[in-house]
């Protein structure tokens, strides 16, 4: 009950925020947006599958370029294009996933990390289109307020389907199989089926955000699109909070984009190796995120909260 | 309980490499029944079940399941036919909970009577205490019933076990046993692979002996005990 | 204009540097299944090393060599002892990302000492020596031979010498680190070290030849991933053919179809074979996880 009414409060803070602050808490909460964002849709495929993506901003770039091309060309309107560009990113994780997921771990990350190399020479060399380094311009964005709120909107349409993706079949069949894919599969669990769902998933929160960067920036060019620098924050982020949790991603985001915006304001020379030092940290104190620590603990229970539910439930009539 | 063969594996040959695991291996296990599966290391049996539940696919012969060919399939779909397995080392879900590892494999159920089931299979083996334990928190023997119980969580036709008493201190395996009988008398066939042999004669009534890829002997336990092919191979 | 013969060359001259580095990448691999991330930055300290010395010291180029490739060696010794051997039990992906992490801070630490800019090695092995009807660039050529040199040389340490033998065992049959643990790491320290050094030592031949920058790191490391699984991972010889050959689908493909596209070709190849090949050319080993 309390998480709820803590969730309302945040919801209801974020939504008049716009209303009563300076541009640069704006500015410095659509960045969160995003990251908020890109790091539930990683969260999907890399904590939930334990399918490890060092190359997701693959999909951050298309959307980003797609948007773009669909204003500039097409003359539609930002929020449309922005779809647009979710779409064309999906599009394109349907196949790709079905190709890459046959690859595992290290491999399927190394080869993600390649893949998103492999769009970002294409943005440059296909120069007709993309007008390669040059990049391509979008008229300024003045008001920052419609992008604000379509972010965060965004941002909490994927809490919340985190929140129902935990509680589903599905999410437990998605952990099975990050735990033992072959035995998963061996039990009688759909594996690819469910892998490639969760990959098209995890695509789509990258696709609309990167459009929605790119009108931020009113600018969109391919190290801004397939930035390694965004792939390692995001990764950075879930990592922190906790891979395959549902509030894991949100505290990760929070506390790095303070932390950054602290670094950035201080100590900009050792922004890029801070997000290093915090997934080395991770990674050697704490693998499983704050959120593990806090299971471990005992503050938050173990596994999910519905079958908890179910399961206190008095044995009444048989259901079966 | 008829006599009519529930699984057939006629002239399985299986190679890894130069290595021939399996040798032409043929066999049946009747409906109802329970069957037991002996040979010594290296003799192939893990490569059967492994074939049988499709992790492996045969590289010659059939698997006949209820008249399905299983050598074809994926393990998903093996399991749908009506298949379960239990693992040698086990295999179970560590970071989740007991009752979530159960209701992960719960198909076509809805959560509210997957969970009731998971809650029966858990009763059934004497461990609906530890249902919200992580199942990587478990004891040896604990894990080993928890994937007994998640194997019945699809109702199979036929289970197949993996080593089942392999690990154990003697009054787990009795337990382990009267629920295996239980399951037989409840209409489940079972199949199992275990190096216990006063277990395997208590329990089966069909033994299997497989030795250097091709299944030696079968028939009664007492008459597998005295098969001078079956001592050959183990002596 | 560049005739086929000029292209096939350059391209295995640069091949050969890629063969030390990929060897040394494939290395580590094979002893402890970690996939160095970091493997370019030992390679672009390597490089800014060698022009700090070499440029800015005025210390022989050789020389500089001899002293970049020992310090690269002791960084790798002490960077897995410290850290990377936590993670060597885990899941690989731990390591990958420890790695990757590190990868960034060096990067980092790269730019913090010599600014982001590129530093370059003038007058260092200019100029371009007729070999066989064509100019061929006296500093990739020095590169090579002192490349191949090298990796032959811990070739042979590998096969001869006791250390290089017990690195081939514990590579070989990992069964036997977890028998006796403190000599596995003690050869675990060693071989990461080995393959910082060659890294290091590739870095400082290629500096007379291109640029050097704190990020050119991600540019040679995707190249020695994709070296050594087309190659097959595992396999030394694999690395080096592979290295060779990726020399000249680079060059090739890069004067056919531009610079931009032709990097994208080694990417393509190397997901192709992750796909469809993954024990790569003369892999060892079947790829699982």
């Amino acid at each position: 009950m309390t998480a709820w009414i803590l969730g309302g409060a945040l919801v209801a803070a974020a939504a008049v925020l716009p209303l009563v602050t300076a541009s640069y808490l704006v500015s410095f909460t659509i960045q969160l947006f995003l990251f908020v964002v890109l790091a539930y849709s990683w969260n999907v495929i890399s904590g939930y599958t334990g399918y490890t993506s060092f190359g997701h901003t693959s999909f951050f770039g298309i959307g980003a370029y797609g948007a773009t091309l669909m204003m500039l060309h097409w003359k539609l309107p930002w929020l449309l294009a922005c779809a647009g560009g979710g779409v064309l990113a999906v599009a394109v994780a349907l196949p790709l996933g079905v190709v890459m997921l046959r690859l595992r771990g290290s491999f399927f990350a190394i080869g993600m990390f390649g893949l998103a190399r492999v769009f970002e020479a294409v943005a440059f060399g296909w120069a007709d289109l993309t007008r390669g380094g040059t990049g391509l311009y979008l008229p300024p964005a003045y008001d920052l307020r419609p992008l604000y709120y379509a972010l965060g909107v965004l941002a909490l349409g994927m809490v919340l389907l985190t929140w129902r993706l935990d509680n589903s079949r599905f999410g437990l069949q998605l952990l099975a199989i990050r735990e033992d894919e072959d035995g998963a599969e061996a039990l009688g669990i759909k594996t690819t089926r469910l892998k490639v769902r969760a990959f098209v998933l995890s695509a789509v929160g990258p696709g609309v955000s990167g459009g929605i960067y790119a009108v931020y920036l009113s600018f969109i060019d391919p190290p801004t699109a397939f930035s390694p620098a965004t792939e390692l924050t995001t990764i950075a982020m879930v990592l922190l909070g906790g891979m395959g949790t549902v509030l894991g991603p949100l505290v990760g985001a929070a506390v790095l984009s303070v932390l950054y915006e602290g670094l950035w304001a201080r100590f900009p020379q050792v922004y890029l190796g801070a997000g290093g030092v915090i997934i080395a940290a991770v990674v050697l104190l704490m693998p499983r995120g704050v959120m593990a620590v806090a299971m471990r603990r005992g503050w938050l229970p173990h596994g999910r909260g519905t079958l908890r539910r179910l399961a206190a439930r008095p044995a009444a009539s048989a259901e079966a | 309980m008829g006599t009519r063969p529930l699984l057939l594996v006629d002239g399985v040959v299986k190679r890894f490499g130069g290595v021939m695991a399996l040798n032409g291996a043929s066999c049946a296990v009747t409906e109802g029944s329970v069957t037991g599966l002996i040979g010594p290391n290296g003799s192939g049996k893990s490569t059967l079940f492994a074939c049988i539940a499709g992790v492996e696919r045969p590289d010659e012969g059939r698997i006949t399941f209820q008249g399905e060919r299983l050598d074809k399939r994926t393990p998903s779909e093996i399991c749908e036919l009506g298949l379960a397995r239990t693992f040698q080392v086990t295999r179970l879900f560590r970071e989740m909970t007991v009752l979530e590892n159960l209701v992960a494999v719960a198909h076509g159920r809805s959560d509210a009577a997957a969970v009731r089931r998971a809650q029966e299979l858990l009763e059934m083996v004497e461990i609906r205490g530890l249902e919200h334990a992580p199942a990587g928190t478990l004891s040896y023997g604990q894990r080993k019933l928890v994937e007994i119980a998640r194997a019945l969580m699809f109702a199979p036709k036929l289970l197949l076990l993996d080593e089942p008493f392999a690990g154990i201190n003697p009054r787990l395996q009795n337990r382990i046993l009267g629920y295996l009988k239980a399951l037989r008398a409840g209409g489940v066939t079972l199949f199992l692979i275990d190096h216990e042999m006063r277990i395997l004669l208590d329990v089966c009534e069909t033994v299997l002996a497989i030795d250097a890829g091709e299944v030696i002997a079968s028939g009664p336990p007492e008459e597998i005990r005295r098969n001078p092919r079956v001592l050959a191979a183990y002596f | 204009m560049r005739t086929l013969a000029e292209l096939l060359t350059n391209g295995l001259l640069l091949g050969g540097i890629y063969a030390l580095m990929a060897c040394g990448l494939n290395l580590i691999f094979g002893v402890m299944r970690v996939i160095n991330f970091a493997h370019g930055e030992f390679l672009a300290f390597g490089a800014l090393l060698g022009v700090s010395l070499v440029i800015g010291h005025g210390v022989p180029f050789l020389v500089a060599l001899v002293l970049v490739a020992a310090a690269m060696g002791v960084f790798g010794y002490l960077l897995q002892a410290a850290l990377i051997e936590r993670v060597v039990d885990g899941p690989p992906i731990m390591s990958l990302l420890l790695t990757y992490s590190v990868s960034t801070i060096l990067v980092n630490a790269g730019i913090l000492i010599w600014g982001g800019g590129y530093q370059g090695m003038p007058g260092v092995f200019s100029g371009s020596v007729p070999v066989l009807g064509m100019n061929l660039s006296q500093a990739r050529l020095v590169a090579f031979v002192i490349a191949l040199g090298l990796t032959g040389l811990v070739y042979v340490f590998l096969a001869r010498s006791m250390l290089g033998k017990a690195i081939r065992a514990v590579s070989e049959l990992p069964e036997i680190a977890t028998v006796s643990g403190i000599a596995a790491a003690r050869i675990r320290y060693l071989t990461f070290g080995l393959g910082g050094m060659m890294a290091g030592a590739a870095g400082v031949l290629l500096a007379p030849m291109f640029a050097s920058d704190p990020q050119m790191g991600a540019r040679f490391v995707i190249k020695a991933f994709t070296v050594i699984i087309v190659g097959g991972m595992g396999s030394y010889f694999g690395a080096l053919v592979g290295a060779l050959l990726i020399g000249i689908v680079e060059v090739t493909g890069g004067y056919v179809l531009g610079q931009t596209f032709g990097t994208a070709i080694l990417y393509v190849l190397m997901i192709g074979f992750l796909l469809f090949k993954p024990s790569g050319l003369f892999g060892v080993r079947a790829v699982a996880r």
